[in-house]
């Protein structure tokens, strides 16, 4: 190995490890570049992505790489500097793949000295990647193949003799489940997007960091002035006190209020209220919880242990389940058990499975079977019944193991629909092949955010959830952040604005995605926290670089144009992928408050075309423009794709 | 010292913030108080580390003389309890320094 990066830009190492697991062979490599140009992170991930694989590349071919960043941020005290993100190919969408996760780990990768890894090829054995500073090995993992997320945890920690931060898969990374994820420690995932197939595909069981050097920032009392300055408007604020209280459920009663909590897969937006209270999370907090979680920077601390001492559950510790698993499981699958939230969070990282599509395979075969399209014969005797929390334990382990009835649904609802026909792919909630528990009725900015989302249905990449929120935005706040009004920011109903609010949104996403900040800390959640130009100046005092605001958003753009490239490349979306489900677009809002609302078509198609003119992209195909292309200097995407359409 | 900080979650920010005090750079391997999580109380703890106790990088903790607000209470969510338990830290090394003269 050799170092050939002598100089580091703040707060950016500017060194990348690259694995080529086939050979064996590790190398260190210059990637000062990444930051200037691609903003670190999973920009730049979007970048090698696109530059180094032939198109004939599927998610599981050893040639696709696994890219795992830490943000320019992480290492150090900006307000939530601690997410890291994995990217690849993935095998839910078959394109763009990247999820997001906090970790300690990345701060061990930035102390040893490198902002990336990226691994490629296949092992012929189960490995896993050991970092300790400069001494960097492929390891056997023939002793933790087969152990589920904590017992490999545990195990590397005992052949090891001391704690040590890690990603690791469990049983359904290595049986190649599309809803697998890699966990970083027992209760936080990098999830969707299956890339913990991935990493079972290149028999890659985990990733162990340890790292005892500086991160320095460029100028650092500029840069602490910033971090406090953004700290103190977080912490005083009621959002800061009410996720410092409940964490995500406390969304929980507002949703409900407003008819944004899915029932039984979608077919509700309203719980009974029996139901309601039966999942309420907050008893269980404020009984069972013992102690708080967060991770490096973030002032929020949203995670909290939790140690049942009677019930059920009895002497489990775990981490309290965040609101994906109320609104996406709990609430979806009708189990009227709010202990069974904890269990069954703690029941799918231990499988190493995203929970979204835990929830959404299983929601649409439970209204198959609702409606007689899945029958025993189907389950191998299975009874799928709304609410039998004992069924959806076992169906999880059956998802993990790829065994019985779990074989199907271990390919997500969309592809499970297609192996079983008969009309249940209406009944399959996903946008672009991932799973949603993402209410696209609940409001029209939400509906587009998610149906254009580049890594398929997600809220997190563009989506606001200020339309659903209890806070009120004000006009001068939407005019300042958004150049709206505060009707349009947080009307739900009206489509005019969305489109603006959905790209300052993108264009927020891929910048902290990139540099490692978590949503929470920014104006997603509450329009006092941390906005565009508080991320600019962040880069610049903390990285070293000279960037307005515009330019940074300018940066983002060409993120996103590359995002979009890769889907056209391995998985040829195109503007029919960017629209609501079948369901979405048929079907009123069931119930609530907004009982009989209805998607307007036109008018969704009116909001498309204009988030594809403010991205510069064509409203008929939805891909970038030629002249777009060129403004953004990505010659390499508009050659491929002149070579693509010629054919 | 130990010190028990309740809510902490172990978010180790103090950890970087002293660090930076301390070497004007940030890594939490250098700073001289740690956070460890107890596994018997299931709680993190505040360790102070103490004359004679110094690894790795980690020298002991003066209690930053002359600093009004260390940078490990300015950076810590449960700042109050923070400054508490440094205070009490503090205290402890005046004692020992007027019982050594």
């Amino acid at each position: 190995m050799k170092n050939r990066m002598s100089k580091s830009t703040g707060s950016f190492n500017g060194k990348l490890i690259r694995v080529d697991l086939t050979t064996q062979r590790i190398t260190i490599e210059d990637c000062s570049d990444a930051m200037t140009d691609w903003l670190g992170g999973s920009g730049y991930a979007a970048k090698l992505l696109f530059d180094e694989l032939p198109a004939w590349v599927t998610p599981y071919d050893p040639r696709n790489l696994i890219i795992i960043s830490a943000g320019a941020l992480i290492g150090t005290p900006a307000p939530g500097a601690c997410k890291m993100s994995i990217s690849t190919i993935g095998p839910v969408t078959g394109g763009w793949a990247t999820g997001s996760s906090d970790s300690h780990l990345g701060v061990e990768l930035k102390q040893a000295g490198y902002d990336f890894i990226i691994l490629e090829g296949r092992s012929t054995r189960p490995v896993y990647l050991y970092i300790n500073n400069d001494v960097i090995e492929i390891r056997s993992a023939d002793v933790l193949w087969g152990l589920d997320t904590w017992e490999t945890i545990d195990k590397l920690n005992e052949l090891h003799g001391e704690s040590l931060h890690s990603l690791v898969i469990g049983p359904a990374g290595e049986n190649m489940s599309r809803g697998a994820c890699v966990l970083q420690g027992k209760y936080r995932a990098f999830g969707r997007c299956g890339t913990g197939a991935v990493f079972g595909s290149k028999l890659l069981k985990a990733v162990v960091c340890k790292g005892s050097g500086y991160v320095h920032v460029n100028n650092p009392s500029a840069f602490l002035h910033k971090v406090s300055e953004c700290r103190s408007r977080i912490m005083n604020s009621d959002t800061f006190r009410e996720m410092g209280r409940l964490g995500t459920v406390n969304s929980y009663r507002q949703r409900q209020k407003i008819g944004a909590v899915a029932y039984k897969n979608f077919q509700g937006y309203q719980l009974p209220d029996d139901l309601f209270e039966s999942i309420d999370p907050e008893p269980i907090i404020k009984k069972y919880q013992i102690s708080r979680s967060g991770f490096p920077g973030c002032p929020i601390s949203c995670n909290r242990i939790i140690h049942f001492t009677d019930g059920e559950y009895s002497g489990l510790t775990s981490m309290m389940s965040p609101y994906e698993i109320v609104g996406g499981i709990m609430s979806k699958l009708a189990i009227a058990d709010s202990h069974y939230q904890v269990k069954v969070f703690t029941e799918c990282n231990r499988m190493g499975l995203d929970v979204d599509m835990v929830g959404g395979a299983i929601a649409w075969a439970m209204e198959c079977w609702q409606r007689g399209i899945l029958t025993e014969d189907d389950t191998e005797g299975l009874e799928l019944t709304w609410g039998d929390k004992n069924v959806v334990s076992k169906l999880i382990k059956q998802i993990a193991y790829r065994e019985g009835f779990g074989s199907i649904l271990t390919e997500g609802s969309a592809k499970a629909a297609e192996l079983i026909g008969r009309g249940s792919d209406y009944y399959a909630m996903h946008i672009k092949g991932q799973d949603l528990y993402e209410m696209m009725r609940s409001s029209t900015g939400l509906c587009l955010g998610v149906a254009v989302s580049t890594r398929g249905g997600t809220h997190t990449t563009g989506a606001p959830c200020i339309e659903q929120s209890s806070i009120r935005v004000s006009d001068d706040e939407a005019q300042r952040i958004f150049g709206l009004s505060a009707y349009q920011v947080q009307n739900p109903d009206t489509y005019d604005g969305k489109a603006e609010m959905i790209v300052y949104y993108e264009q927020l996403t891929r910048a902290i995605n990139s540099l490692g900040i978590c949503l929470f800390n920014t104006v997603w959640l509450d329009m006092n926290f941390m906005n565009l130009d508080d991320i600019t100046e962040l880069i610049n005092q903390g990285v070293g670089l000279t960037l307005t605001t515009d330019e940074l958003k300018e940066m983002t753009m060409k993120l996103i144009d590359m995002e979009k490239a890769i889907n056209i490349k391995f998985a040829g979306f195109d503007r029919t992928d960017d629209m609501p489900t079948p369901r979405d677009i048929t079907e009123a809002v069931p119930d609530g408050p907004r009982k009989g609302w209805k998607l307007d078509m036109n008018q969704y198609n009116l909001m498309l075309d204009r988030y594809y003119e403010l991205h510069g992209w064509d409203t008929v195909s939805g891909l970038p423009t030629r002249e777009t292309l060129i403004r953004r200097g990505l010659d390499n995407v508009l050659e491929f794709m002149e070579t693509k359409f010629k054919e | 010292m130990y010190g028990k900080l309740e809510n902490c979650g172990g978010c180790n920010t103090c950890m970087m913030a002293c660090s930076f005090e301390k070497t004007g750079a940030f890594n939490t391997k250098a700073s001289p108080l740690e956070i460890v999580f107890d596994e018997h109380e299931k709680r993190y703890l505040v360790h102070f580390i103490e004359e004679g106790e110094e690894y790795g990088e980690r020298s002991f903790c003066d209690g930053c003389p002359g600093v009004e607000e260390p940078m490990c209470v300015r950076y810590c969510r449960e700042w109050i309890e923070m400054r508490r338990l440094v205070d009490t830290y503090r205290q402890i090394l005046k004692s020992r320094c007027e019982n050594e003269e």
